[in-house]
Parts: C-alpha cells; structure tokens; sequence
C-alpha cells in the first residue's frame, strides 16, 4: 500500500487495541502460577514470619540477634529481648546486616585464579580443597610447612580452637589481626555518676557499642531518684576531636594532641598539681577545674579508654592511668592485635620466606597502615587464600578464592565477654555457593591425613562435640533458642523503657571506690612524627567500622551521625584553620603524611582542636563492588604502621600531615553534601532544659517547664494568630463537632514520645526503618537532590540561633541536639486537607494515612508539611537482586510517582491487632513497636496509645518536659518529645525564659502536652 | 464511514472500560493436574482446611505441599527419591486404563521429581490490598461465600470480584449470609457497642475481649492497604 495505514486501519487498530488493554488492564486473573512446598517444613507457616535466635557478627561486640524469616529468607534483624549483650537493641550496622547476606558483589563460589590468566576460574568445593590440599601437601613433603602462614582474625572459642589445632597439626603458623578488637567489652557504668572517655566512641565501635549505649542512658538520661529528685550523670570527653560519643558529652576536654594521659594521671592522683597539668596540656585552667570538682564530687566514676583514635605508641601507658583512676592496680590486659607478630610476617612475605597465606581477617589489605606495605609483600607469597566474602583488596590480590558465609547462614559459636557463650545459627540455607571456612580447615585436615582433636565431618558436628560439655541434648536446643548460654542470675532485669519523669525504682547507692594505688604514674607524652603542621586522628566509623561494612547501600546512605554526610568521606578541620588555609566547606584538600597523600574533601566545624584534623576510616576501597568504588580516601595510607610499645597494639595516633588547598571547591555535584542545617533558625525544634530548671520548677512545686509555649501566648495576645481553639489534650483533640480525626470511643489513639535526654544520634533507628518498610536507597547524586527517601531522619543541631556561624564557634558542639524526626501524624494535618484525591487521609485510630494506590503524585503534600517528612518517588528503584529478597512481605514497595512517609508500622499494629483479636482480646500496651522504637539501644522511645491514660506513653507524654515541635501551628502532633536535660542553663535561641506561673495559669500551656495536675510526673 | 469507525472504537473503549466492573466467572483454567475439588471436597467431604492447611492461622490460606497429596494417594512414600518403582495409587483402587490413574501418575512423577505442583493461580486480589484469611475464617465465614460451591466443581473458577467495591459490601453488612455465619459475625463485631455501653455504665473497660468492627474496614483505606 503506497499510502501507507488509512486513518481507517488506524482507527481499527487503536480501537481493539484499546479494548485489550482494557480488558487487560483491569483483569485480576493473571496467568500467575502458585508454586508449593514439595515437602512442607514444619516450622514454616506461609504469610507468618519465623523468628531464629543467633549472634550479630558485624563486629567484635556479638550482640544477641533475632531474625525475622519469611518463607526461608531473612528479612529483618532485631536484638534479641534481655540478651546481656544487646538488650533486644541493635546499631545500624547491626540492622544492615541484612544486606551483607544479600550483597549482589558476593562472590558466588570458589574460584581460582591461575598465573597469567587474571580472570577466575569458578571450581567446585571438593576441587579447590583437593588443590589445596595438595599445595600444603608439597610444602609438608619438603619440610616447609613453616611457610604456610594462616592470618585469622577475631576468632574466639570453636572456631580458634580449630584454627589452632589446624596449623599446629599442619605445621603452619598463625598470626592473630583484629583491628579494633581490643577494647573490654566488658564494663559496667550504668550506676556511674562520672564518666571519663578517653576518645573511646564506645557509642560506636569502642567494646559493645549497643550494651554500652544502653548503660549510658541509664547512668546519663535524665531521670528521678527515689526520693523524687531530679538526677542525672556527668560525661567528660577528653580527645582532640569529637566523633558522635563525643557530642553527646557535657564537658569536652581537649588537650594538646599527646598529652591526654596526663589528664588521667591528674585524676588519678599523680600528674602534678592542675595549673601545670593545665599549663602542659593546652586545656583552659577553668575547664580542668570544672573536671576536677566533678571528679571529686562523683561517687562512683569510670574512665574509659584509650579509643582507638588515641592509641598511640604509649597506649599502654595511657591505658594504666585509666586503670588507675577506675581504681584498678595494673592495666588490664589488651587482647587483640599484636602488630609485630604481624610485621614480621610481612616481612617474611616481602622476602619471599612465605609460600602460602590463608587470609580470614577483616581485609587487611585495606585496614592495615599504608606503611607496612601489605599487599606489596602479598603479591610475593604463590599461593594467596582469602576467605572473604566479598570482593576487596585484600581477595582482590588473592589466587585462591573460597568465600566464606556470611554469619547469617552459619553455625558457629562466639564469647562477646566473660560468662557469655553466644551461639551463631544459620537463619536460611546459604544465597550463594558458599562454605564456611570451619568446614574448609575440617575438609583439609581429612584430605591431608592429619589428625585433629575431636575431627568432626562437618564444622556443626565439630560444634556440638566442642559444646558437649556445656550443653548437649534439650539443653543445646534450649541454648540455640536463645542465642546461646549466658549466667541465668547474672543478667539483670532491663530497666523499664524510657524512665521519663515517673519516679524509677531506687537506684543503685553507689559502689565504695576500691582504694587506689599510691604513688605518681610514670607517663610520657607521645612525640608526633612527621613534618605537617595538624596532627592527624583517624577514627573508626560508627557506620563502616574498620570499613568492613562500608559496602551495604543503607549504611552508605545513611548520613554521617555528626558530619549528616552520606556517601562520601571528608577531613575535619577547625574553622580557624580552615581560615587561615583560605578553605570553605567541601573545597579539596592534599593531606600528606610520611606514609602517603590522599585528597579529601573539608568539613569544617568547631569540633576538631585547631591543630588537629580527623578522617574517618572505612571509605576509600579499592575493589570492594560497586557501592564503594571511588568514593572517599583511606586514612590508614598516611599511617606507617607504628605499634603501642608494650603490646604491639597497631597506633593509630601520632602522624602529623601537612595540608594544601588543591583548588578544587565545593559543587553540588563534586564535593560534599551536608544534610540539613546547622542551627535551628529559632524555630526551637530541639528544645533543651537545664537540671537547675527542672530543679526550680519542682521547688516551685511542679508544673510545666517554661519554652516555647510562651511566646505562642504572646503571639496570641498579641493578635499575632488568628485565635484557634487549642488543645492541650491530645485525647481531646478534635473538638466537639470538630470534623478531624473521627476517633471511635474506646478506641485508640495511636502516638509516639521520643525523649531527647536519651538520644544519642545514631540513627540505628532509621536503617532499622529502611530495613523494615522496604525503603529504597537512591544513591549518591539523588541524595545530593534532596530526594533520599528515608522516612525517619535524625536531625543534628549545632547551635539553636538563626545565626548560622554559630555553628562556628568553640562552644557549639558543647549542646548538640539530636532530634529523630519522623511523620508526626498529626491530629489536624496540614497535608491530609490538600490532597485532591484523598490519598492523605487520617485513620480513626490517628495514624496519618498515605494510600499508595490512590496517591497521583501531586506531591501538594509534601509542599504542605511542615515538617518536611514526607517523600516522593521520583523513580522506581531498583534493588540490585539479590537485596531484592530482603523486603518485607508486609509492606507495599512503591513505584515512581507516589509519595511515602512514616505510618508507625501499621503493618505491625495490624499484625498485632489481628493477633489480639484471635485471642479475643484487646491490645496490651507495649505490644506494639515500631520498627524504630524497637531498634533504638537507649530505649528513647515510646509508642503507644494516648487513649489510655495508663499507658506508659501517656504516663511518660505527660512530662513536663514535654512538648510538642512547632506546636503555634496547631497540627496537634501526636509526637511528644522530652526536653534534653542540659547541666547548664541552654541557650534557647537568645529568648531569656522569664519567670513562669507554674500552674493556676488558665492560659498555659497552649498547645502543650497534657497532663491533669495529678499525672503530673509525680 | 470514518466518523463510524471512530464512534464504534470509541464505543469498545467504552464497553471495555465498563466491563471491568462486572465481573465474569467464565471456565476456570485448565491445571498441571485435572484435580477435582468436587471429588475431593463434595464427594469425599474433605475439610477445605486438610489441604489449605493456614487459612486459619496467617494471611495466606495455604497451597498443600506435594507430600500433602501424595499422603493419601501413594501412601508408604517417605521422601521424593524413595518412590517404589511401582507406587501404589490409592482412592480409588487403581484402574490402569482410567484417566483418574493417568492424572494421578502425573503426581506421583511430580514426586518422584522432587518438583512442586505449579498450579495455576484463580484468585489474586487486586494490587496493593492486604487481605487476611485467618481473620476472616475465624469470624466464623465459610469459605463459600467468597470462593463459591468450590465443592461442587470439577475446574475451579472464581466467582466473587475480589474488588473493593465486593469487599466493602459485605463489610457495610449488605451481603447475605447464612444464618449461622450472621449471628457469628453479629457476635463477633459488637465489640465497640458492648465497650460503649459498658463504660457509659460506668465500668472499667480495660481487659474487655472482642474483635474489631467489620465495619471499620468499609471505610477506613489503611486497614487494606499500606
């Protein structure tokens, strides 16, 4: 046909083809197909999540783990409920676990890779270990066994007993690396008063993050003693930088990079008199004197420390300073890495006196300093074993490739600490073609003919036996149901979650001080090599660790706790150095050492000395997949591999680097992103109160705590808003014949407390959060947007004036406000009334609902709310498989064009609504938490309902050191936040509080949270 | 003629655009293995919960796993890979030539394979809904009401919608149930009256048993889907 299609043709064409789309489109009936069991596993009931007991092994703390499972794969980690170690609480490296198990860059099998060739070559198991086998045989037969070197790291009970009898059988040697893995995790503080950290971030990475974490907020929150009055513990942080432990310390001693012990030796009564300490370490003599009192005014204190950010060559001799003011004669012994041990292998390699290396440690190719030359020495080694995992530096130089499982699909046992014999259970059958390196060591050992006690055909068997004598039979199942075996008396009962303001149970008196050793302690301060002018700190990352997590999306994406930097690494420096460079935020900096030279972005801020910089460890991989490519510097290049002089402890402190401006500055899209802001605009989002206040207003005989609601009365007076009836009970709220939130009676009014004394910023809630409602991670350059999609976000406030230099200044990281803000689901939302197609809408049990379904993409709600929490889809986001297998069947995974923001979990209040409706029967309180309520290590949260006045909600909501964010705007959140509790008077956005009427004032507390006289707080 | 075609294609898109809200049963599809809920479950009065072994205790009601079939039809077969060579097919006693034995032998391969069953599927709620079986079961409805004499058919094919405007109906009360299933529900779902007049007489409510109001899910979006 010359002309083509006729209009005719076309119209046809368009016509059926419209009708088949129609049908199609609204057809239910797919050709799916449903694909059962062949065998129905018992345990299993399709559509109802199983829960398996095992251990966190993300780091050295091994925090008691429960894993939610749906149909045979892991969705979700959560701690496991009065687990000595977590508590029931995870960190955000914790919750993204998950994403190790299901990394896309996870080697799929075993794999060699033959000289020449480059390119592995994939072998099954029994080939690769007959190889081996073979190899260790040739260096046995040639009475070289001596050169086979086998590199363990952090391994504890079975698995060290197999590595040692392995190589003593075998002949070989064995050289212990476990970075960061010294500190005692151990400590108990939680009824100290004074606590001292000598740049431990034991927050973070420092011993158990999560176990010390909890004990923080029961020695530092706010709370009330038995006899009512207002108490609260001291923290003193003493270090040259401030990494997220730090911010949350009430006074920052920051001597001249060195010198910190001899902060320590004043303590513990042997330093010399204050001035001079004063004098020698560059601390203002007032700062000193307030530590002092403190000091002599506490009962029970605990120092911690040295962190690894100051373990230098003396870390010994800082260590015993320490001990000396816990009360301790002798330092206690520091476990971990014996450096030396180390470089004498590494040496050994570099002359090629080492014919293989088995590698199980955590990627030393990238974790040790750049000084000791590692991967240089590795490539003269023949044979190179790495059982890691993944793809890293370390494997990347390996020609042996046997990927170990990861610790979700293993059995293995572990001691976090004395008295704790924590078991690790598979959760589900391995991803990929995987095998533990226990199973490996057991095949070589059967392969070579050697003997090895209590020799077992599989690694599980090899357990049991070994675990024979501590549990066998229901015993053993008994301890694989909870995680492990730990001393039934020893654990104590949690504390009941957020103590609030209700009177607790008596504390602990406190524990006589041991005497202390008499006598000065012998101390030297520690020399700085090299010729730049800043010294140089380099930190673990909360987020990264030693850089072993740094390849899981969420934690990638999750902003820095302090820096609120994602996906990229920086160089903290001082403002005024950062002046005197001519630097700005984000412009490129050279930093040099002795060792090496990287080049990273500033991030200036007041909290770094002024002649000190920090880098954070964990970025900066090469070969480590996709996520992790080219992105950031690895700090451990400028290091030379020093190690502490009495225990071979690897010194990560005492470099000085040189610093020049490269010429490259910040851009949008080349330097580095901050989110957020650093001050508060004086919208006083973050309200803070002092100890004295809470103390006067209780003299004044209670009452409400003076804020911001004041100056909402005086914008009322003053005509400054439109009168509005106000509420302050968020029960009472909507008014009569109100149209607002149809609550049915009886029912309930679901509602969040967050109290900010117990906020540490760690944001362990929101991967917890992507973790449960299928967030997507956007990567890099949508973050840089403003389009991540995080529902619960911590907000980190240096300062809380409109001043944006404030943030500048010295004293601006003394009262940091760490503010978890998620959907506030309030009462009379603004977004709800501007969404043309009733896709915002409000539940009659006060959720504030988004309907993705309905949702056209308007996005006039996120326009509308003041909060900022709500997201939009601009893409549909991938999850590279296998990450795909980690959603939750629960949750709806969005597509492009929807918005999406918090909905507390409905998924789980209607879990357990229907739960307690099958047992015919109402809902408990406490039986809902929301994802982020349950992951949150200091138990800073409360969920539940406000329609029961005895909930612990509405009991803990009833604070006066509540209020609600941005409360003139009578959106009446249901989110009520707890006042931070300041030692000093805060500052509050330069509005001096005038003396309050504490109760009697019919016009307080508008818009304030409710408490009849009588729920009080007493 | 043009204008013709253009009303007339226009009319389709129409009547396709309104078809979607009548819903025709039609013939169910044909399955991997012509399986008769109307023998199994009519003739033989096997429990619909025997095989659909979670439909009162999770969301899903549950596919029966192979063994499930074959506990009854090659009985003494362990394990997939101890399938004797000649497996004894009971119920009913095996007529070689029969079909019955031909579709039956097709689950004994199916076994003997170690492989699933893939059925093909006839009821999927519409995107983005949640809907829990168990809740519904335990109220006290029969499977029937949305799933049809199942027990009477040789193919199975879906006789409710499954739209929302299908559940709503029932959930404002507007579907007719059997006697024994009204006054289950009626019993079941009284739940915020009885608290209402139990606290308007002045006691206290806490503890009270009962479930949620069916109603609530007629109007409140969140309970279905999130």
């Amino acid at each position: 046909m010359a002309d083509g299609m006729k209009r005719r043709d076309f119209l046809k064409v368009v016509g059926a083809g419209g009708v088949g789309v129609a049908a199609a489109g609204c057809s239910t009936g797919q050709a799916d197909k449903l694909i059962p069991y062949v065998i129905q596993p018992e345990e299993i009931v399709p559509g109802v999540p199983t829960w398996y007991a095992t251990t966190c092994r993300e780091c050295p703390a091994g925090c008691g783990l429960m894993v939610e499972t749906h149909e045979g794969r892991a969705t979700k980690v959560e701690g496991t409920p009065d687990h000595p170690v977590s508590h029931g609480h995870t960190c955000a490296r914790g919750q993204a676990s998950v994403q190790g198990l299901y990394h896309p860059d996870r080697h799929r099998g075993p794999s060699v890779v033959e000289e020449g060739v480059g390119v592995p070559r994939n072998l099954s198991w029994s080939g690769v270990e007959t190889d081996l086998a073979r190899r260790i045989q040739g260096f046995r037969q040639a009475g070289r066994a001596g050169e086979i070197v086998f590199i363990t790291g952090g391994y504890t009970g079975t698995m060290d007993r197999l590595a040692r009898d392995f190589t003593a059988a075998v002949g070989a040697r064995r050289v212990e690396y476990a970075p960061l893995e010294d500190a005692p995790r151990d400590l108990d503080f939680a009824d100290a008063d004074l606590l001292i950290s000598f740049g431990a971030d034991f927050l973070e990475t420092w011993g158990s993050p999560v176990d010390y974490a909890h004990q923080f907020a029961r020695m530092h929150a706010y709370r009330r003693d038995a006899g009512g009055a207002a108490r609260r513990g001291r923290f003193v942080w003493v270090g040259p930088h401030r990494p997220l432990t730090g911010l949350s310390a009430d006074l920052w001693i920051a001597p001249r990079p060195g010198t910190e012990g001899r902060i320590a030796a004043l303590l513990a009564g042997g330093g010399g008199d204050a001035a001079a300490v004063a004098q020698a370490t560059g601390v203002p003599p007032q700062k000193l004197q307030t530590l002092v009192e403190w000091y002599g005014q506490s009962a029970r204190r605990v120092a911690l420390g040295p962190g690894a950010a100051l373990s230098g060559t003396n870390a010994t001799a800082v260590r015993q300073a320490v001990a000396r003011i816990n009360g301790a004669g002798a330092a206690p012994a520091a476990g971990g890495t014996d450096l030396r041990a180390l470089r004498q292998v590494i040496e050994e390699m570099r002359a090629g006196r080492v014919g293989m290396v088995f590698i199980d440690a955590p990627d030393p190719a990238h974790t040790l300093p750049g000084g000791m030359r590692f991967v240089e020495a590795l490539k003269r080694v023949p044979v190179r074993v790495s059982f890691s995992p993944f793809p890293d530096e370390t494997s990347r130089h390996c020609n042996y490739l046997l990927p170990d499982h990861h610790f979700l699909e293993k059995w293995d046992d572990y001691e976090p600490r004395p008295g704790v014999s924590a078991l690790v259970q598979p959760v589900m059958r391995p991803v990929f073609n995987t095998r533990q390196v226990g199973d490996v060591l057991l095949a070589l050992a059967r392969q070579l003919g050697v003997a090895l006690p209590g020799a077992a055909d599989s690694y599980y068997d090899y357990l049991r036996a070994g675990w024979a004598g501590r549990a066998s039979g229901t015993a053993w199942r008994e301890a694989v149901k909870r995680g492990g075996v730990w001393g039934g008396a020893a654990v104590a009962a949690a504390p009941p979650p957020v103590q609030g303001d209700t009177t607790t149970a008596a504390t602990t008196p406190a524990a006589p001080q041991p005497p202390r050793p008499a006598g000065p302690v012998a101390y030297q301060d520690l020399s700085f090599a090299g010729e730049g002018e800043f010294h140089l700190v380099v930190y673990p990352s909360y987020r990264f660790f030693d850089g072993r997590t740094a390849n899981r999306p969420w934690l990638l994406e999750l902003p820095d706790p302090v820096t609120k930097v994602p996906w990229d690494a920086w160089v903290e420096i001082h403002p005024e150095a950062a002046r005197r460079l001519e630097v700005e935020q984000g412009d490129e900096l050279e930093v040099t050492s002795r060792h090496g030279s990287l080049r990273l972005r500033a991030y200036v801020w007041p909290g770094v000395r002024p002649d000190t910089v920090a880098i954070q460890m964990g970025l900066g991989h090469e070969g480590f997949g996709q996520w992790t490519e080219g992105r950031g510097a690895n700090p451990m290049r400028l290091l030379g591999g020093d190690s502490d002089a009495a225990t071979g402890a690897p010194a990560y402190f005492g470099e000085k680097v040189a610093l020049r401006r490269t010429g490259e500055t910040n851009t949008r899209w080349t330097g580095i992103f901050e989110q957020g802001v650093r001050v508060q605009h004086d919208r006083r989002l973050a309200q803070a109160v002092s100890l004295a206040a809470i103390t006067r207003a209780d003299a004044a005989g209670g009452g409400r705590i003076p804020g911001q609601d004041q100056e909402i009365e005086q914008l009322h007076g003053g005509g400054g808003f439109a009168p509005v009836p106000t509420h302050t009970d968020p029960t009472a709220f909507p008014a009569e014949g109100g149209k607002f939130g149809e609550y049915i009676d009886g029912e309930v009014r679901w509602g969040m407390a967050v109290d900010l004394a117990r906020c540490i910023g760690c944001a362990a809630c929101t991967v917890a959060c992507y973790a449960e409602n299928n967030i997507p991670v956007v990567g890099p350059s949508e973050v840089k947007r403003g389009r991540d999609l995080s529902w619960l976000r911590i907000e980190r406030y240096f300062g809380v004036t409109r001043e944006e230099d404030e943030a500048l200044r010295e004293e601006a990281t003394d009262d940091v406000r760490f503010l978890p803000m998620l959907c506030q689901h309030c009462s009379n939302a603004p977004c709800e009334p501007v969404c043309p197609v009733y896709a915002a809408y409000h539940t009659p049990d006060g959720l504030n609902a988004q309907v993705y379904n309905r949702c056209v993409g308007t996005r006039y709600c996120a326009n509308n709310c003041p909060w900022k929490v709500r997201v939009f889809n601009w893409f549909t986001y991938k999850f590279a498989e296998p990450l795909n297998w980690q959603l939750n069947p629960d949750v709806t995974v969005r597509e492009k064009g929807v918005m999406e923001k918090c909905t507390f979990c409905v998924q789980r209040i209607h879990e357990r609504e229907r739960g307690a409706a099958q047992e015919g029967r109402l809902l408990r309180d406490g039986e809902v938490v929301p994802a982020c309520v349950q992951a949150c290590p200091t138990e800073g949260f409360v969920f539940g309902n406000f329609s029961d006045p005895a909930s612990a909600l509405s009991r803990v909501a009833a604070s006066h050191r509540g209020y609600r964010t941005l409360d003139e705007i009578n959106a009446q959140p249901a989110i009520v936040y707890l006042k931070k509790v300041t030692l000093h008077e805060p500052a509050n956005g330069g509005h001096g509080e005038r003396p309050a009427p504490f109760g009697g004032d019919e016009h307080t507390p508008q818009g304030g949270v409710a408490q009849p006289a009588q729920q009080g707080g007493h | 003629m043009t204008r013709v075609h253009t009303i007339a294609g226009m009319a389709l898109l129409a009547l396709a655009a309104a078809s979607c809200n009548q819903y025709d049963p039609g013939e169910g599809p044909d399955q991997p293995i012509a399986f008769y809920h109307s023998v199994h479950a009519g003739t033989n009065q096997i429990q619909c919960m025997y095989c659909h072994y979670t439909a009162d205790r999770s969301v899903d009601a549950g596919i029966p796993s192979v063994s499930t079939c074959v506990g009854c039809h090659v009985p003494g077969s362990g394990a997939p890979s101890h399938v004797p060579a000649q497996a004894v097919l009971a119920f009913p006693t095996a007529q070689r030539d029969s079909v019955w034995h031909a579709e039956a032998q097709k689950l004994v391969d199916f076994w003997k394979r170690g492989e699933p069953i893939p059925w093909v599927r006839i009821h999927k709620l519409p995107e983005h809904a949640k809907f829990p079986h168990f809740v519904h079961v335990n109220v006290g409805l029969q499977c029937q009401t949305c799933h049809g004499p199942v027990q009477e058919m040789e193919k199975v094919n879906q006789q409710a919608s499954l739209r929302m405007g299908w559940c709503i109906e029932c959930h404002r009360g507007g579907t007719r149930l059997s006697a024994q299933e009204d006054s289950l529900v009626k019993q079941r779902s009284s739940f915020i009256r009885r608290v209402q007049a139990l606290r308007a007489a002045g006691n206290d409510v806490r503890g009270v048993t009962a479930t949620r109001p069916n109603q609530r899910a007629s109007t409140d979006c969140f309970v279905c889907h999130y």
